[in-house]
């Protein structure tokens, strides 16, 4: 095994972002590579013979599939097409070379970047690259079986795609900005979701994967030794689709992760990420800076704190004055109509044994034609037409 | 916005059609106005009382002692007594039931939680008895008391018509049912008396969300399923469950005995019934993509049942 599969092994990178719809922060731990687009069964499950990692965001912008995440040589890459108009579903499949087609872009610990309409940040495990080389000494120790479908078992130089490393180009829809974290959120000891937690955790499928109370993944944190299990062959697809307006992103593990997507926790419970900086009251601990440049970024755009009772929706205010949220010295926990969630049970969950749960399992067969205006045929329909065709109507004598 | 005095004294009612911020300004200058007018009333009854009590003194030793005196400040306090009644009658029609208007406040801040700040919104509260004789809807001989007439009144009080942040259209609206019984009763001394009894027949709870189909498209595929998402209060009672492509619909029938809590309790519950459907609505419309080829319909040909 070489060593940069010891490499591969060892980088964990945790991604953060935002759900558009439901509000809610998604900080799912990854094993490169890692696949992102809109749709997630369009995303790769290998890429050669390596797993991948899979996370679907519910993007009007993105492509079915967008983007990849990969480590080369200790570094973490982003590779998206040269061409705006193509898919990375189209690159791999181009006669004329993936090298050519694709660009690429190094990414560091804490950079920030967009993908459609998603910024995103980056974390990438620096002890983890650090520890790869003692790693590369012991091939005993690391060698994984051939049957389970981990990333580490084949090396990555010849699993993935051979693509050369042109230089850094700049791109308008793929942009990198070493900056600082510029969510106050990430500086927090935080819920740290790890999707292969799930299933040992808690049987309960209304949590279906745990929260444990950790660091970031963090080099200053020094968080790893905690975050370190999360395997893609093992990830079990996380969608944290927080209630009423939950359009969620999908995260998903590697290869032969079942989509078992669920949705846990209850409106009430979805954070919402903070909208303005704090007062001085609250700013315990935050830096002054940062609250400079949130404000900043808030007078330009609005407010990105969702809001909303019924449904989560962006913000968008200008100045914290009125707004019901920012009334408790601007704790991101703070939702002044969290009281009134206990009214319905299990509001916005449609976990298995709640209501909806059926067609929440089975959502992604479901095409609503806008144009047509209606609800076209899918796979189910087409199921449940040919269980009607093995009916022996002769013997139904119910049947007209 | 500005109240018109003269149309809520003769309607008793209060409608506008206004941004939220401005109908919470004119329900809390009712507020005010209330307040006021149950101080004036106070006040003026008060006076009527002594003015009167005072007159009937005056009346009193007039007869004993001085008599023109004694007429002419009768004739004095009367006359104080009729100013006063007219000016006591100016803050009759003001004194508003509180709860009404507080209710109103209520659910139109709660309503207000998801809606843009300049959405226009449609409030109507009426303040009228409930047994108003324009809110009879029937009247029929008791069936079982002879000669006593059953009267049956509907009052909907209470409507709110706006729309929410998401393009969803709500209307909502509450009403009240009553039952009264009147008709001559004798007693065992033969004597005949009139007597009435009027009975609560309930609150009637009644939402209709009128939504996006680019948004909330699959709401018809929750038609069979969408009655078990509403959750309900003890007591509580489903009477309407609709749901069309365009919408739905849920009226939900309150126990006689609903106070204005638990009024509001029920319409939150209703409100998060009515979008944990639409939320799920919502999940089932947004994926875009062109519905895959199963196998099976391969092997079948691509027959659909037919």
């Amino acid at each position: 095994m070489s060593g940069q599969a010891k490499q591969g092994q060892g980088m964990k990178i945790r991604l953060v972002w935002k759900d558009a719809c439901s509000g809610a922060v998604r900080k799912p731990v990854l094993t490169p590579p890692v696949a992102i687009g809109a749709d997630f069964e369009q995303l790769p499950e290998k890429l050669g013979q390596r797993s991948v990692s899979r996370i679907a965001i519910a993007d009007d912008t993105l492509k079915p599939f967008h983007a990849i995440l990969m480590e080369e040589k200790g570094q973490l890459i982003a590779i998206t097409p040269k061409d705006p108009s193509q898919s990375m579903a189209d690159v791999l499949r181009s006669p004329a070379g993936v090298a050519n087609a694709i660009q690429k872009q190094s990414l560091n610990n804490g950079d920030r970047f967009q993908l459609g309409q998603t910024p995103m940040t980056v974390q990438v495990s620096a002890v983890a690259q650090a520890t790869a080389a003692p790693v590369e000494t012991e091939p005993a120790e690391t060698e994984p079986s051939e049957t389970e479908p981990s990333d580490a078992s084949p090396a990555p130089s010849s699993a993935t795609p051979e693509i050369p490393l042109p230089p850094q180009p700049s791109s308008d829809e793929f942009s990198t900005r070493p900056t600082k974290l510029l969510d106050p959120d990430l500086d927090e000891d935080d819920d740290m979701i790890t999707a292969n937690d799930a299933p040992e955790a808690d049987p309960n499928p209304a949590n279906a994967f745990s929260v444990k109370q950790t660091k970031l993944l963090d080099p200053r944190l020094d968080a790893l030794p905690e975050l370190a299990d999360a395997s893609p062959g093992k990830d079990a697809a996380v969608g944290d689709r927080a209630g009423a307006a939950g359009a969620g992103a999908a995260v998903a593990g590697a290869a032969g992760a079942e989509d078992n997507r669920v949705m846990a926790g209850s409106m009430a419970k979805s954070k919402t990420p903070k909208a303005f900086p704090r007062d001085e009251a609250g700013a315990a601990g935050a830096p002054s800076e940062r609250s400079s440049e949130k404000a900043e970024e808030n007078a330009k755009t609005g407010c990105d704190r969702q809001v909303g009772f019924l449904f989560k929706r962006r913000c968008g205010r200008l100045t914290p004055t009125g707004c019901p949220y920012c009334r408790q010295n601007n704790s991101h926990d703070y939702d002044p109509y969290e009281a009134d969630y206990f009214y319905y049970e299990h509001y916005g969950d449609y976990t298995v044994g709640h209501w909806g749960s059926d067609y929440y399992a089975e959502r992604d067969r479901y095409y609503y034609n806008r144009d047509a205006g209606r609800m076209d045929f899918t796979e189910a329909d087409a199921a449940s037409f040919e269980e009607e065709f093995d009916n022996d109507y002769e013997m139904d004598m119910g049947a007209s | 916005m500005a109240i018109d005095l003269k149309s809520l004294k003769k309607n008793q009612s209060y409608s506008a059609i206004a941004p939220v911020s401005e109908l919470l300004d004119d329900l809390n200058e009712l507020a005010v106005m209330d307040k006021d007018a149950e101080h004036q009333l106070k006040h003026y009854g008060t006076l009527r009382l002594g003015l009167i009590v005072g007159a009937i003194v005056v009346a009193f030793l007039a007869s004993l002692f001085l008599f023109y005196v004694g007429l002419i400040a009768l004739v004095g306090l009367l006359g104080a007594v009729i100013w006063v009644s007219i000016q006591r009658a100016k803050y009759v029609g003001l004194d508003l039931p509180d709860e009404r208007y507080q209710f109103a406040q209520e659910i139109t801040n709660l309503l207000a939680r998801d809606m843009t700040p300049e959405q226009l919104v449609q409030l109507d509260v009426g303040f009228r008895s409930a047994l108003a004789a324009e809110n009879k809807t029937n009247s029929q001989p008791h069936p079982k008391r002879s000669g006593w007439t059953l009267d049956s009144y509907q009052h909907d009080w209470f409507k709110v018509q706006g729309g929410f942040a998401d393009g969803t259209r709500f209307s909502l609206a509450l009403m009240e049912m009553f039952q009264h019984a009147s008709g001559y009763k004798r007693s065992a001394s033969g004597k005949r008396k009139y007597k009435s009894k009027t009975k609560s027949k309930g609150t009637t709870l009644d939402l209709q969300l009128f939504c996006p189909r680019k948004r909330y498209g699959a709401l018809d595929v929750l038609r069979n399923d969408a009655e078990k998402a509403v959750q309900m209060l003890p007591g509580v009672r489903l009477k309407r469950c609709r749901v069309t492509p365009k919408g739905l619909a849920i009226t939900l029938l309150l126990p006689p005995d609903a106070t204005a809590s638990m009024v509001r309790d029920s319409l939150i519950k209703l409100l998060l019934s009515a979008y944990q459907v639409l939320n799920l609505a919502q999940q089932l419309s947004q994926k875009s993509k062109p519905p895959k080829k199963s196998k099976k319909r391969k092997r079948n040909g691509g027959r659909i049942g037919a």
